[in-house]
């Protein structure tokens, strides 16, 4: 293949490995702390789109003015259904497998009504429009705009959160959690505060990397879906809990599914990223990263 | 006889002479309320004793369809359906093969993608090979026997799901639910048990799946693959009670009567409305209503009386 | 003529820990063997490695004759090896009379229906040997721990082993429960015969009441014979007191 094509696949496979790095990123801290597999984590995504959508269409300023207040919505959501919900799912369940099963359901009814509200409200069909989809010319290669700030924006705010986790105290009490739910909370850490601000932060993130996305793509009230999927893939990859690892497998998997559905065909990328997640579970259930 | 066996026996005979009444409302209702307690028992075989959430009730029920869907007319009717339940036996296996292996979260989120790959086969299967997107259903059997295949189909799942869970594949499954490598370690093996439950169950959605492709005159990987019908199921399962008998049926009942009268008018606040009744289950009533303990503030008093002397 | 059990550098490595280090262990059939060692010796990787629980990193495993390194517990455990575990693993929801019924219909009858010379057992019979058949219809999981301990050995017995392995019986017992079930796992070794290898930290009982004993320190085995040379051995009081009470 020529060069240019090469690049244009890496950059593909960059923008799509960031957002799910960020997507993961979030159910990393909800799975890993809580054992929540929130598997309707990525209708939030698609809940992000739509709202940023929805505020760019009415005022007709640029996304990237209301990222931020969709993120904050949504965090305040995850905090609303931490609350309601899963406080109540840890306080009720007899012991882990139940609370993850439990979770799960829980997890189900929130996709179905997620999935329906957006129906209710956008209908079923194709919406959004593209922003900022200029090329811009990088040196010899050319690169659509918005997928350069996706890209761009979405390595910020993985590395701001790695810093964080790394340097701040609250960080380290989030890793200290992940690490050792007991000993962290024998040492003081409060979970009650840090677990809903920790499931919000998730949600928050996915938000973002739905904002992200109404820029580039098309929304449709499915699209979620595949994404809670890399979601857990990426996890899988990286280990659960380490976030390093997570991006490292978010990196690789958006790349393994560029190439692979440029060399096989589009429609195999569910195949692709079921035969990565199946493979993965197999043969290294710790990761491909795991310490 | 019991109470709840005469009741079962004269709900058999009503329901078996339902189509002489020549009431196609309450008997499409009926149908309805048949296929989702065929399915909730079903899914409820498996998943209520071992805790393995299948979410791949609509890839078994869709593969059923699909039986239907290319051997109709060239197979004789009952043929057809036992092949739809064998197909959905051949995925379960090779499905369970690999996803068995895993923790609980994984498995349900994999036995849910598995049923959207297959969806995404099909229909790629169905444009390239057949050069069509949707079939029209000719040469349908009648009303009154798809209801009577149906009718069928749901009492054997409701029976083995009684005899299944009393037999010895029952309790090591039960057993594996409560303690799996404890289980192991008095002799059940893991493996083996859970695909037997597992193939056993899909067998069912699968022949229910082929039975009622029949009711759609046209259908599409889109009608019969959809996750609502894997999503009823557990919802039934789960409200009504996953680990009792009378739970599914009750919840079969309610839930398509609740369907019938909701879903043409309000769609999506109906679904939105039975996911906030999942959620609400699951935190107040997590083993159903018929799993409920109703005695339970007398069961405390009377638990105290029983319990151990202390050393 | 092979032995019984033959169980040579069975070693374990998590990550970078070495749990188990080229541990050997040879048993001819019904020897009663204790293995103590000081906390965190490896005595229950031990057992985890060798009744399938955990996968050994290296070493073999010889039980009857037959390679079975590394097989999964069910194998071992229709190859005769029943075990308990130091935190009580009981089916919780299930009567006392339905867990020990477990073991007879998963393994103890299947077994037995091979073995010429057994019998069936009844469930009833096994709870009255053990004492727990007063307890029969009460849900497992609400009997006190020191009782959930007995039902472990009683499910172990209804297994029909050839070899018995004991986690820690004795652990939050008074003493004179302790000395009662030394004396009942001693008669019942007595009665049946089979191997009994048992892991515990009441050293005094233990070596009261087995013949052989091995001694596990940093994962290695550093010791292994009679109790009383074993009780003398220098590096054993190092171990577990430290080297200036060895002097």
């Amino acid at each position: 293949m020529n060069f240019y094509l090469f690049i244009d696949l890496v950059v593909a496979g960059l923008v799509t490995g960031g957002i799910y790095a960020v997507v993961a990123l979030g159910l990393n801290l909800q799975y890993g702390l809580m054992r929540i597999m929130n598997i309707a984590h990525g209708e939030f995504l698609m809940l992000g789109a739509y709202f940023t959508y929805a505020l760019v269409k009415v005022s007709g300023a640029s996304p990237l003015w209301f990222i931020p207040p969709v993120m904050a919505a949504l965090f305040l959501l995850g905090l609303l259904l931490h609350r309601l919900v899963f406080r109540r799912l840890a306080a009720t369940s007899p012991n882990a497998e139940a609370m993850e099963a439990r979770s799960l359901i829980v997890g189900f009814g929130l996709m179905f009504i997620a999935q329906n509200v957006a129906q209710l409200i956008w209908g079923g069909g194709m919406s959004g429009q593209p922003y900022l989809d200029e090329p811009v010319k990088l040196g010899e290669v050319t690169v659509a705009a918005n997928r350069l700030l996706v890209l761009v924006v979405v390595a910020a705010a993985s590395l701001a959160l790695v810093l964080v986790l790394k340097k701040t105290l609250l960080g380290k009490a989030v890793r200290g959690m992940l690490q050792a739910p007991l000993g962290a909370m024998l040492v003081g850490i409060d979970t009650r505060v840090l677990h809903p601000a920790c499931f919000g932060l998730g949600l928050a993130l996915a938000g973002l990397a739905g904002g992200l996305l109404s820029m580039v793509y098309e929304l449709t009230p499915a699209m979620g879906e595949p994404y809670t999927i890399s979601a857990l893939i990426v996890i899988t990859l990286g280990g659960l809990g380490n976030i390093p690892g997570a991006i490292a497998g978010a990196i690789l998997l958006g790349l393994v599914e560029t190439f692979g559905m440029y060399f096989t065909s589009p429609s195999l990328k569910t195949l692709i990223s079921y035969g990565v997640l199946v493979g993965v579970l197999l043969l290294r259930p710790k990761g491909l990263f795991a310490r | 006889m019991s109470p709840a066996t005469a009741l079962v026996f004269i709900a058999g005979v009503l329901l078996g002479a339902l189509p002489a009444f020549e009431a196609p409302f309450a008997q499409s209702l009926a149908l309805t309320c048949l296929m989702y307690a065929g399915l909730a028992v079903s899914w409820s075989m498996f998943s209520g004793p071992t805790r393995y959430l299948s979410l791949a009730t609509s890839a078994f029920f869709g593969l059923g369809a699909y039986c239907t869907a290319w051997g109709l007319g060239k197979l004789p009717w009952p043929v057809v359906v036992m092949l739809g339940g064998c197909a959905a036996v051949a995925f379960a296996f090779l499905i369970g093969l690999i996803t068995l292996r895993l923790r609980g979260a994984y498995f349900a989120v994999i036995t849910y993608g598995l049923g959207e790959l297959v969806k995404h086969t099909i229909t790629h299967i169905e444009k390239t090979y057949f050069g069509t997107v949707g079939r029209v259903m000719t040469e349908t059997p009648s009303s009154a026997t798809v209801y009577w295949t149906v009718l069928v189909v749901a009492a054997l799942a409701v029976w083995t799901y009684v005899a299944f869970g009393r037999s010895r594949w029952g309790h090591a499954l039960r057993g594996i639910g409560m303690d799996e490598e404890r289980a192991a370690t008095l002799g059940v093996n893991p493996m083996r048990v859970k695909l037997l439950g597992f193939c056993l169950s899909s067998w069912f959605a699968g022949a229910l799946g082929a039975a009622m492709a029949v009711r759609w005159t046209y259908i599409d990987p889109h009608t019969v693959f959809n996750p609502f019908i894997v999503f009823q199921t557990v919802l039934i399962s789960m409200v009504g009670g996953p680990l009792t008998v009378g739970g599914p049926l009750i919840g079969a009942l309610a839930f398509s009567l609740l369907s019938e009268f909701l879903r043409l008018s309000l769609p999506y606040l109906y679904m939105i409305i039975l996911g906030v009744l999942l959620i609400v289950s699951v935190l107040y009533l997590p083993d159903g209503i018929a799993g409920y303990d109703w005695k339970k503030p007398w069961g405390k008093i009377t638990r105290r009386k029983a319990q151990v002397e202390k050393p | 003529m092979s032995k019984f059990l033959d169980i040579r550098s069975l070693t374990v490595r998590f990550g970078g820990l070495t749990a188990l280090n080229a541990v050997d262990l040879a048993a001819d059939e019904g020897e009663f063997i204790g293995i103590i060692g000081p906390n965190g010796a490896g005595k229950t990787t031990f057992f985890n490695a060798i009744s399938g629980m955990v996968k050994p990193t290296a070493g073999t495993l010889r039980f009857c004759g037959t390679d079975l390194t590394g097989a999964p517990p069910c194998v071992l455990a229709h190859a005769g090896m029943a075990r308990t575990f130091q935190t009580p693993r009981v089916f919780g929801s299930l009567t006392v009379a339905e867990n020990v019924q477990f073991a007879l219909d998963f393994v103890g009858n299947v077994r037995r229906r091979h073995d010429s010379f057994a019998e069936a057992k009844s469930c009833g019979s096994l709870l009255e040997r053990i004492d727990l058949g007063r307890y029969a219809h009460l849900h497992a999981g609400s009997l006190p721990p020191a009782r959930q301990r007995q039902l472990e050995i009683a499910m172990a017995l209804a297994s029909h082993p050839r070899l018995l392995l004991l986690d820690e019986v004795a652990a939050g017992l008074t003493e004179a429960e302790v000395k009662a079930i030394a004396a009942l796992i001693r008669e019942l070794w007595g009665e049946h015969g089979f191997t009994v290898i048992w892991i515990e930290h009441a050293v005094n009982v233990l070596m009261r009441t087995v013949d052989r004993v091995a001694v596990l320190n940093f994962g290695a085995k550093i010791a292994d014979g009679k109790p009383a040379d074993v009780s003398r051995d220098t590096q054993v009081i190092e171990a577990y007191l430290g080297d200036k009470a060895a002097a």
